[in-house]
C-alpha cells in the first residue's frame, strides 16, 4: 500500500460528524477527544517498546493505534502504523523509531484538522 | 454506569462490544441505534456475561498484549445461544476471517467501518438468529421439543433424544394429532434408506418411553397395520394410569 496523499479521509470525518444528533450533540468531539487520549497512551507504549526492543509490544501498540486512526479517518497515521507493524515483524527498531517520529509530526496535522472540524479550541 | 441506567438499558435491546478501543463501542452504538455495553477485557466480559442478554456482540480480535478476542467466542456462543457474534478487526486478511469463523463467529466486519455494511450485517445476523430461535422450541400438548439440544421437556421431566427419535417426534408433532403412516414416517426419518418394520418398532418403543417420561397428557398410539398418532390420552386412560400409580405407591 502506498502512502496516502492526504492526512485525513474527509468523507469519513463528514460521516462521523453526521452521526451527532439531538440526544448526543457532542458525539464527534467526544470521539476526537477519546482519540487524542488513546494516541498519547499508545505513543508512550510505542516509544517504550522501541527502547526495550520489545517487538511484540511494538506490534500490538501499532496495531491498536492503526485501528483508532482508521476510525477517525487519519489515513497517513494509519499507514505509518502499518509500517511499524512490519518493522516490528522484522525487529527493525531503528526504522520503527523513525516511523514513530513521523507519526508525531503527522499527529499535529491531524489534530489541527480535527480540532477545527470539532470546534475544539 | 448507574444501576438505574443499567436497568433501563437491559429493558430495551442493546449490544455488547469487546474492544480495548473506546471509540469502537460508541461508534457501534451510534450506527446500530442501540446502546452498547463496552468491555475492554475478555476476562471481565467472561465474568459478567451471565448477567446480560445482548441483541448482538461485537468482538475485537486484538485486545492488547495478553488477550485474543477469538478465545472468548466459543464461551459467548454457549452463554448467549441466540445472540449473533460479529468479529471486528483491522487485520483484513483472509486468515483472520477464517480464524474468526472457525472460532464460531457468525460474521466479520473490518475497521474502518462502512456504516451501511455494518448495519446490513447486524440486521441480517439478528434476523437469522431470530428465525433460529423460533425454530429452537416446538410445543405440542404439554411437551416442548428443543431441536438444538435434542431435548424433550414436559411436566413429568426431561429426556434426551437420539437423532432418529427426534426426527420421529418431529414428524408426529408436525402431523398435529393426525395419523402418520409407517411408510410416510420411514420416508421422513430415513429418506430413501430401506428400514425394516422391526427397526422402526424399536425406535417407536424408545419414543413412547420418552413421551411417557415427560408428558402427563400425551400418548403415542399405534393404529394396527397403519401407523402412529401422537395425541392426548382419553380421560379413562388418564384415570386408570392415576389408579395404577396409586396402587404402585
Amino acid at each position: 500500500m502506498d502512502k496516502p496523499a492526504t492526512s485525513i479521509d474527509e468523507d469519513m470525518v463528514y460521516e462521523l460528524i453526521s452521526l451527532a444528533d439531538a440526544d448526543d450533540p457532542h458525539f464527534f468531539s467526544d470521539q476526537v477527544c477519546l482519540f487524542y487520549s488513546r494516541y498519547r497512551q499508545l505513543l508512550a507504549t510505542l516509544r517504550d517498546a522501541v527502547c526495550k526492543g520489545d517487538s511484540s509490544a511494538l506490534r500490538v501498540a501499532a496495531h491498536s493505534l492503526k485501528g483508532s486512526s482508521s476510525l477517525i479517518g487519519a489515513t497517513i497515521m494509519y499507514w505509518y502504523c502499518q509500517q511499524i507493524e512490519e518493522h516490528a515483524a522484522r525487529e527493525d527498531f531503528s526504522a520503527a523509531h523513525a516511523a514513530i517520529d513521523e507519526i508525531e509530526d503527522e499527529y499535529l496535522t491531524v489534530k489541527n484538522y480535527l480540532d477545527s472540524a470539532a470546534c475544539i479550541n | 454506569m448507574t444501576t438505574r441506567q443499567s436497568e433501563a438499558q437491559r429493558k430495551s435491546p442493546y449490544t455488547v462490544t469487546l474492544d480495548d478501543d473506546p471509540l469502537v463501542s460508541r461508534l457501534i452504538a451510534k450506527i446500530t441505534g442501540m446502546n452498547s455495553l463496552p468491555f475492554a477485557s475478555a476476562a471481565k466480559l467472561r465474568e459478567c456475561a451471565k448477567n446480560y442478554g445482548p441483541a448482538a456482540a461485537f468482538v475485537d480480535i486484538n485486545l492488547g498484549m495478553d488477550e485474543c478476542g477469538l478465545d472468548i467466542v466459543p464461551f459467548l456462543k454457549q452463554m448467549w445461544a441466540h445472540c449473533p457474534i460479529i468479529v471486528v478487526t483491522s487485520a483484513q486478511t483472509s486468515e483472520a476471517i477464517g480464524d474468526a469463523l472457525a472460532a464460531g463467529a457468525d460474521d466479520f466486519i473490518s475497521k474502518p467501518f462502512n456504516q451501511e455494511e455494518l448495519i446490513a450485517r447486524f440486521r441480517a445476523r439478528r434476523h437469522q438468529h431470530a428465525q433460529l430461535s423460533e425454530k429452537s422450541r416446538i410445543e405440542f400438548g404439554d411437551i416442548v421439543l428443543f431441536p438444538l439440544y435434542r431435548k424433550l421437556s414436559g411436566p413429568e421431566g426431561e429426556a434426551f433424544l437420539s437423532p432418529i427419535e427426534q426426527s420421529i417426534i418431529r414428524a408426529l408433532i408436525d402431523s398435529e394429532g393426525n395419523l402418520v403412516r409407517r411408510l410416510v414416517l420411514k420416508r421422513q426419518v430415513w429418506g430413501n434408506v430401506k428400514v425394516s418394520d422391526s427397526a422402526l418398532d424399536r425406535h417407536i418403543h424408545g419414543v413412547r418411553t420418552k413421551i411417557k417420561d415427560t408428558s402427563q397428557i400425551l400418548k403415542l398410539r399405534s393404529v394396527y397395520g397403519k401407523g402412529y398418532v401422537l395425541q392426548e390420552r382419553l380421560r379413562s386412560e388418564s384415570r386408570s394410569d392415576a389408579r395404577s400409580s396409586v396402587k404402585e405407591g
